[in-house]
């Protein structure tokens, strides 16, 4: 693999993705998301900065976890699927390039895209706090730093997608699924199974970390709030259990998901040749 | 290929099915034998005060006919809560062997009381498995030894334990 | 609210009395005046260097009403003072138990204690190993440090004992339940507890004790900061208590008064801020409770039918629960409380009906209302009507989905269908629109340094991305630079070596495919084929749709997965798949580009190819596409398309060009056009392997044809022997006049053609290809005039 090629691969994905008017939508998204969010639990000035995390701050939370998985989901099902069944997939691939070279380069390009969109919306909100006062820079390092790691595992379960798609339209309704599920179906299976099974709280926890989605939301608490007690048992089986290591172990799951999704992808793409 | 792409999604989802089912069905495990409950000291909460149970020597717990476990963090606790619950059945008593604060049932156990002697929340109950043992500390103490349906009755008239 | 007045009148005029005794009996100026008349009050030192060096010395000489200095030191031995003495430490003293019971025992009355350091208490649990126990009445413990010590001050039967600017600290070895208490009052009357930082220890507690005063005391990291068990007439106020498991927690007590407390952080295990079980005559006001796991808890209080619990003017911020009530309390007043951005503001614990309590003139911060007529209250009541929250409130382990999304869905569902609406927690006819000022006291300090860091950290991540985009828009940018390592430089050596074996060694087969079959399902597309081209040679693949033509096209480049065997220049391409393409120019059928200018794609593919950008320009010219270079590819036509394309492919000048249906998709002109550039690139000695099902490129490229039939090689043929073998059979329309035409008919029907006559004065046959003029040649022997003919291809007038 040509670390050039790649790079060659990764810019003209970054500059496509550029011209898609969704990721200037999702950047302007991100800002009032990160902006609002920070205002409600970071900020030093006025009753927050008593310190705390509170009803604003848990809802906004779940608006990142709605968001970020979208534009994850959807830009790295179109990654693929939509060159393949334009053709554009198969010129490039009839060039001096590999398999590997065309899907990372196309990852690298896709993660570039996705961060300018994030840098952009938490750099603004960064901005903002500061100029009314501050806040707590670690807490909202380490919130974007969970963000990170979700849009990652999401690109890499887009792309996962993406390899068995062969049609776009089919990814694309597979990443909605697949978000609704993440988002919605899977949580209130494990509710309905709280209800019905009483879990231990180690078990309920495992149940959870499952979903990367919850994965973000416990980090992201635990960046605002250095433990996890307001998610009650689970929550505190969780930082009793682990501690200071919770952030790490958490960011280590995403980073695990991405991992596995992009491999598995392209491991799907590398034996798919028949596009 | 619809019904191909389908199916290639479906197998994340049969998997983490399958991962939640096997966790729950790992965590209803029960065996036979009644055992007492596990109580996580410094952190469970007592099921009548709300407190911290945090002394192994004081901690007693209740099994429900419904497979559910109280916790309490005194004897005196266990007793006055079922003294305020009359309703809810009991299938076994579980107390802590005062020397060795190992689970012992309550059924079998002998209380010594007195009102003197510190105990979390003050009930002044003290629970043994050795008739020998619960002789000497009586001695040391000044208390009087009872059976689990005696020391019932004491507890009834130490509702708040005013000198 | 007339309770209220009149146990806050009882309850102030007690204070006064507790005070006025305490001042009396207490300080030692006060103390020295009582004895003062019996005899005259003595000095004794105790120091290192004597007079005396043992304080045990010291009051053993000492009377009643003495003061005895103890000068800096460690002085190893448990203290039991008997007599009632003031002990002044002067440059802190230190007294060591040893590890055996209770370091400090003050057993007489009107004792003062001032100025140690105690330390070294014993370790058993149930023994009190104390600091320092206070056993009479009226003693005073001020001012000293207690550290490694089991319990730190035990009051115990100590009326009227004043415990003051102490620090105390548990033996840091143990863990929280194992700790003693660091202030523990047993059956004690009228204490006073003020001022002292406490830091792990277990509880601050009263046992049985009335008329106690906590105050301003600073208690962290402990398990029941204030633990009230049995106490009557108490006032709390002014402490504050901070990351302790539970704040305050007051059990089976009355008449307790907790006011200006700040209580934040009170996360262990129950984690309460103000824990209430079973107390009546409560009033709780002025209060700042943030960040805790529940503000305030209340289960069975207030305890009697005519008792109260009021909550006034407290701050509930950032909790996860702001108020908890178990679901019988009942009676409860809530009035011009703050509820801020707590996670949820109220809930209700455990099943059964609710009990009706009071809220009005709260402050609710996520209150949706109105205030029309501006008096500072919203016009519609509050109402705390969560169908989730009350979930959690039954199970509290869904608190773990608490803000999810599925769990909003629940909500949503909630409101939407009103079968599974919520009865409401509570309503606040009169909620307030502004929340209260946060106490001064209270307000955080704003740090000039982390605006700054985060405006930095801001115009960091802002100014990347902008830069990052502007970089990745307009391109021709640093994004552009060619990056080589040491691994690729070496890669490329050996693929240049390879690149020139083809053109040095002529006689090897530039493609060679040996039995390469492919299927897709179970329908075979490749069956079989075996190929060679040799270097300069140009051939065609000709077939039908579905003969496999593409498909054999994408198998030489990799596109396809496939059995058998192809190299291309002797490079497998399963194995060499990108050094092989690197020697083929591709040009599908159809080329799709992304949207980028003419100039961008060449540029674009030209790196991608490692090919000499300086190409470009002569390339377009060549092609014709000079004055398209700047135009979006899309734009372009389809001739100017595949010029394009086929620029692509010559960029790095490859042997091999490898071409799909070159012309299928052009007018005439264009065709004409493309074709003549391609014969050019054939003469400049390119291989070209082509798919065709025309005849004109085959004419004009191939040196030979290969005829593909179902995945297979059906035959090999020369370009001039093709149309013989597309149209078999050819129409021949006669023209012959009328007289002549059954005569014609005749001949020919018995040459052994199968003429047919039809109403336009012709004669129609079929006739095959390479006998084409035999039955004109037959009628004109035999004398028929033929006045003219019409000789028909593919397709004839019958079918």
């Amino acid at each position: 693999m040509e670390l050039n090629k790649v790079w060659i691969i990764t810019t003209r994905e970054f500059r496509e993705a550029l011209r898609n008017k969704w990721l200037a939508a999702y950047a302007i998204g991100f800002s009032l998301l990160a902006l609002a969010l920070s205002r409600a639990s970071l900020a030093a000035a006025g009753y927050s900065g008593l310190g705390g995390f509170g009803r604003t701050t848990a809802s906004l939370i779940n608006a990142l976890l709605l968001f970020t998985p979208l534009l994850g989901l959807m830009v790295g099902a179109a990654a693929l699927a939509g060159d393949r069944e334009r053709g554009s997939l198969l010129y490039l691939l009839s060039q001096p390039v590999s398999r590997g070279e065309v899907f990372w380069g196309k990852v690298v390009g896709a993660i570039l895209a996705a961060s300018v969109a994030l840098a952009l919306g938490f750099g603004v909100a960064a901005l903002a706090l500061g100029a009314s006062g501050g806040g707590d820079i670690s807490a909202f390092i380490g919130l974007i730093g969970f963000t990170f790691l979700l849009m990652l595992a999401c690109l890499g379960l887009g792309f996962l997608i993406s390899s068995l798609a062969r049609k776009a339209a089919a990814a694309n309704g597979a990443a909605l699924v697949l978000w609704l599920g993440l988002a919605f179906l899977g949580d209130l299976g494990i509710i309905g199974a709280v209800l019905k099974t009483n879990p231990s709280p180690g078990a309920l926890l495992t149940m959870l970390v499952i979903n990367p989605l919850q994965v973000f939301k416990l980090g992201a608490i635990y960046s605002l709030q250095a433990t996890l007690d307001t998610l009650g048992a689970a929550g505190q089986y969780a930082t009793f259990h682990f501690g200071e290591r919770l952030p790490l172990l958490l960011g280590g799951l995403l980073c695990l998901w991405a991992a596995g999704t992009f491999s598995g992808a392209f491991a799907l793409f590398n034996r798919r040749q028949d596009s | 290929m619809s019904i191909r792409l389908n199916k290639q999604f479906m197998l994340p989802i049969v998997i983490l099915i399958l991962t939640a089912a096997v966790l729950l069905s790992a965590c209803s495990q029960k065996s036979g034998e009644l055992q007492p409950p596990k109580i996580n000291y410094g952190r469970d909460m007592c099921d009548r005060c709300g407190m911290i149970i945090g002394d192994a020597r004081f901690a007693s717990a209740t099994l429900l006919m419904d497979g559910k476990y109280l916790k309490f963090d005194d004897l005196g606790e266990m007793l006055a809560y079922h003294r305020e619950n009359p309703d809810v059945q009991v299938a076994a008593w579980f107390v802590h062997d005062y020397p060795s604060e190992t689970w012992i049932r309550g059924e079998t156990a002998f209380y010594v009381f007195n009102q003197d002697f510190q105990t979390p929340m003050g009930f002044g109950i003290a629970a043994f498995k050795e008739h020998t043992e619960a002789e000497k500390f009586a001695a040391e103490h000044k208390g009087i030894i009872y059976n689990l349906e005696e020391v019932h009755l004491q507890a009834k008239m130490m509702k708040k334990p005013m000198p | 609210m007339t309770h209220t007045l009149r146990f806050l009148r009882s309850f102030t005029l007690g204070l006064v009395w507790a005070t006025m005794l305490g001042a009396a009996l207490g300080l030692p100026g006060a103390a020295m005046a009582v004895h003062a008349p019996e005899q005259q009050a003595a000095q004794w030192v105790v120091s290192p260097s004597g007079p005396f060096t043992t304080i045990q010395k010291a009051l053993e000489a000492a009377s009643p009403g003495d003061t005895i200095v103890v000068r800096g030191g460690v002085y190893q031995q448990p203290l039991v003072v008997e007599k009632s003495i003031t002990l002044i430490g002067e440059d802190w003293p230190v007294i060591d138990g040893g590890g055996l019971g209770s370091v400090v025992t003050l057993n007489a009355a009107g004792i003062v204690f001032r100025g140690f350091e105690v330390r070294g208490s014993g370790s058993e649990p149930d023994r009190d190993h104390s600091g320092i126990a206070l056993k009479a009445a009226d003693i005073l413990v001020e001012n000293n440090r207690l550290y490694d010590v089991l319990f730190g001050v035990f009051v115990a039967r100590a009326d009227r004992a004043i415990v003051r600017n102490n620090q105390v600290t548990s033996k840091a070895e143990y863990d929280i339940a194992r700790k003693g208490d660091a202030i523990r009052i047993w059956y004690s009357q009228d204490v006073l507890i003020e001022n002292n930082f406490v830091r792990e220890a277990r509880d601050v507690v009263a046992w049985y004790a009335n008329g106690i005063r906590m105050v301003d005391n600073h208690i962290e990291n402990g398990r029941y900061g204030i633990h009230l068990m049995y106490c009557n007439e108490i006032e709390i106020s002014r402490n504050r208590l901070l990351d302790n498991s539970v704040g305050i927690y007051t059990m089976y007590s009355d008449d307790v008064v907790i006011a200006e407390n700040d209580i934040r952080r009170q996360r262990g295990p129950s984690g309460y801020a103000l824990g209430f079980k079973d107390a009546n005559n409560v009033l709780v006001h002025g209060n700042l409770l943030v960040d805790n796991r529940v503000g305030a808890f209340l289960d069975g209080t207030p305890y009697r039918p005519n008792g109260f619990a009021n909550f006034e003017n407290n701050i509930f911020a950032y909790n996860d629960i702001g108020v908890l009530l178990m679901s019988f309390v009942k009676g409860s007043e809530y009035t011009s409380n703050t509820f801020w951005e707590n996670v949820q503001q109220t809930g209700l614990q455990g099943s059964g009906k609710a009990g009706i309590n009071h809220w009005q003139g709260n402050y609710w911060s996520d209150y949706a209302g109105f205030d029309a007529d501006g008096d500072g209250f919203g016009d519609l009541p509050y109402r705390s009507e969560r169908f989730f929250e009350s979930l959690t409130g039954q199970e509290p382990r869904l608190r773990a989905f608490i803000f999810s999304p599925s769990a909003q869905a629940l909500e949503f569902a909630a409101v939407t269908f009103p079968i599974i609406k919520p009865q409401p927690k509570l309503e606040d006819p009169r909620p307030a629109m502004r929340p209260a000022e946060i106490p001064a006291r209270a307000l955080p300090e704003t740090d000039r340094q982390q605006a700054v860091n985060l405006s930095m950290l801001g115009v960091v991540l802002a100014g990347g991305g902008v830069w990052l985009a502007s970089a990745g828009w307009k391109g021709n940018h640093w994004m552009d630079r060619t990056v080589q390592t040491k691994s690729e430089k070496k890669e490329k050596k050996t693929h240049q070596g390879v690149d020139q074996s083809p053109s040095s060694k002529s006689m090897l087969p530039i493609v060679q495919v040996q039995r390469c079959f492919k299927s897709y399902g179970k329908a075979p597309v490749l069956n079989g084929i075996d190929l060679r081209v040799m270097p300069g040679e140009s051939v065609a693949l000709w077939g039908e749709n579905g003969a496999g033509k593409t498909t054999l096209l994408k198998a030489l480049l990799h596109l396809i997965d496939f059995q058998g065997d192809i190299r291309i220049a002797g490079l497998d391409v399963r194995r060499s798949g990108k050094q092989a393409r690197a020697l083929a120019g591709y040009v599908p059928q159809e080329t799709v580009f992304y949207d980028m200018s003419v100039l961008a794609a060449m540029h674009f593919f030209a790196r991608l190819k490692k090919a000499p950008l300086s190409s470009i320009p002569l390339l377009l010219e060549k092609l014709g596409l000079t004055a398209h270079q700047q135009k979006p590819v899309p734009a372009l036509s389809g001739g100017l398309k595949q010029r394009l394309a086929l620029g692509v492919a010559l960029l790095s000048d490859p042997p091999l060009l490898l071409l799909d249906e070159p012309t299928a998709n052009l007018d005439a002109a264009a065709r004409r056009d493309y074709l003549a550039l391609l014969q050019m690139l054939r003469l400049e000695g390119k291989t070209i392997v082509f798919a065709s099902h025309r005849s004109d490129e085959v004419a004009a490229l191939a040196d030979r044809v290969i005829l593909l039939e179902h995945g297979k090689i059906a035959e090999e043929i020369l370009p001039d022997q093709l149309p013989l073998r597309l149209s078999p059979e050819f129409c021949l329309t006669l023209w012959v006049a009328e007289e002549q035409r059954q005569q014609a008919y005749d001949i020919l029907a018995a040459a052994g053609w199968k003429p047919h006559l039809n109403g336009h004065g012709t004669v129609v046959l079929q006739i095959p290809a390479q006998d084409k003029l035999r039955p004109m040649e037959n009628l004109i022997q035999q004398g028929v005039q033929i006045a003219d003919f019409q000789l028909d291809g593919e397709t004839s007038p019958w079918n």
